[in-house]
């Protein structure tokens, strides 16, 4: 009896050292990411994709992978893996479109201006937690227009500012957009998840959390635009790589998203 | 810089709300980021009466990293580290978000006193006796720490 209380006791202590270190190597591995990837690279080749894979005889559907994106687009920009990478690439990509085309600016300047009063009165946000958020974001799309590439990289690679501020509205957005229609959106959830207001506070709202197929689906309808995500995830494919594009169809915005297990960047298609 | 900015909306909301019975909030005179919290112990839990104080951290990217929460007031509690008044709760790490605010990480901090999760014990005497299922050992240590430590303290205007 003496016994198993005793071992009970170092199965106890064991367990909470193995979370400890469990938790120690999580953070060595975030501050690595941290210190190494910036928010969101320059362009790189599309080859620079291959790299990962050289060498790696079980990786040959992600080698083939890249050269068939390679026929299609001539760039990738890479973002930090820090579980934003889908809301930072969306918003490079828009941003870069935007600047092209100022009837669409226009349009997707005034919907995130009138933004605010669906966040507070739809998605329950208190306008004290949402207003530095939804400031940035407005004058991030204001100051657009004047904006060169430069100043536009710029911008959102610096740590602490204009990108975590723009991603958090961002997820705020996604999250009111699934709970303006949750009878819709609920099926979608993942198991364990019976309501939509749950889900949002502990898989859309925290800045770690990466982003599902449901929110990929809402944010592309709450802009009104057009996202096409090729997956580069190294199953066996014929002549093209899947590819599954969310929002409406006619959208004259049109964003081109790479996915690799757990992972967004941006894509350029060949001109 | 937008840290101060939002805490500062945050002690105009605290003034002009009606005041929370069990949560007193006052930043500190020279430095909006260092707050100072008092909470009441919740009723019908070996907290009940005591009053603790917490030190409350905000560092620069706050609100968009959680803010640093330690009690200074010693108490016994499976998710609260005995020596150096830690606290381990998931809003205040990775399940935190910018729609959190200091007022509502308190008010998880005291459902957190009401309802110990003694699955993730930062206190492991606390969090065995729990899951020993030995509620007494865990009430009645709890409490005496209570009456030992978070007696002291007066709450504001009482």
């Amino acid at each position: 009896m003496a016994d198993e209380s005793q071992s009970k006791d170092e199965d106890n202590t064991s367990n909470f050292q193995k979370v400890q270190q469990t938790q120690a190597q999580l953070e060595a591995i975030e501050k690595e990411i941290r210190e190494n990837q910036p928010l969101t690279s320059e362009l790189k080749p599309i080859a620079t994709l291959k790299a990962v894979y050289n060498g790696d005889d079980n990786a040959k559907f992600f080698v083939s992978g890249v050269d068939y994106l390679s026929t299609l687009y001539q760039s990738t920009r890479m973002t930090r893996g820090d579980g934003s990478c889908y809301y930072r690439s969306f918003l490079y990509s828009l941003s870069e479109h935007l600047m092209k085309n100022e009837a669409e600016l226009t349009r997707i300047t005034k919907y995130v201006k009138e933004s605010n009063s669906a966040v507070i009165n739809v998605g329950g946000y208190d306008e004290m937690a949402i207003d530095i958020f939804y400031e940035a974001i407005v004058e991030f799309f204001e100051e657009l227009p004047k904006m060169t590439p430069e100043k536009l990289h710029e911008e959102l690679t610096q740590e602490n500012a204009t990108s975590d501020y723009c991603t958090w509205y961002l997820r705020v957005l996604t999250a009111t957009f699934l709970k303006s229609d949750p009878s819709r959106f609920l099926p979608y959830l993942e198991d364990g998840y019976m309501d939509i207001a749950t889900y949002c506070q502990t898989q859309i709202e925290p800045m770690g959390k990466e982003c599902t197929m449901v929110s990929v689906l809402a944010l592309a309808e709450a802009f009104q635009v057009r996202v096409q995500i090729e997956y580069l995830d190294g199953r066996p494919f014929e002549d093209k790589l899947t590819r599954h594009e969310f929002g409406p169809e006619e959208s004259l915005t049109k964003l081109s998203l790479l996915y690799r297990p757990g992972h967004y960047d941006v894509l350029y298609a060949t001109a | 810089m937008q840290a101060s900015k939002r805490l500062r909306k945050e002690l105009q909301n605290l003034e002009r709300n009606k005041k929370d019975p069990y949560i007193y909030l006052i930043p500190d005179s020279e430095n909006i980021l260092k707050w100072s919290a008092l909470l009441r112990g919740p009723s019908e839990t070996p907290y009940e009466s005591g009053i603790f104080q917490l030190s409350i951290d905000c560092s620069n990217d706050y609100p968009l990293a959680p803010p640093s929460i330690q009690f200074m007031t010693r108490v016994f509690h499976p998710n609260v580290h005995f020596r150096t008044g830690d606290v381990c709760l998931d809003i205040l790490k990775k399940e935190w978000s910018p729609a959190w605010g200091i007022q509502a990480a308190c008010r998880a901090i005291l459902a957190l006193l009401s309802d110990p999760d003694a699955d993730s014990p930062l206190n492991c005497d606390a969090g065995n006796m729990i899951r020993g299922n030995d509620m007494m050992a865990y009430n009645c240590t709890a409490r005496m720490y209570t009456v030992e430590n978070a007696m002291f303290l007066t709450w504001p205007g009482e």
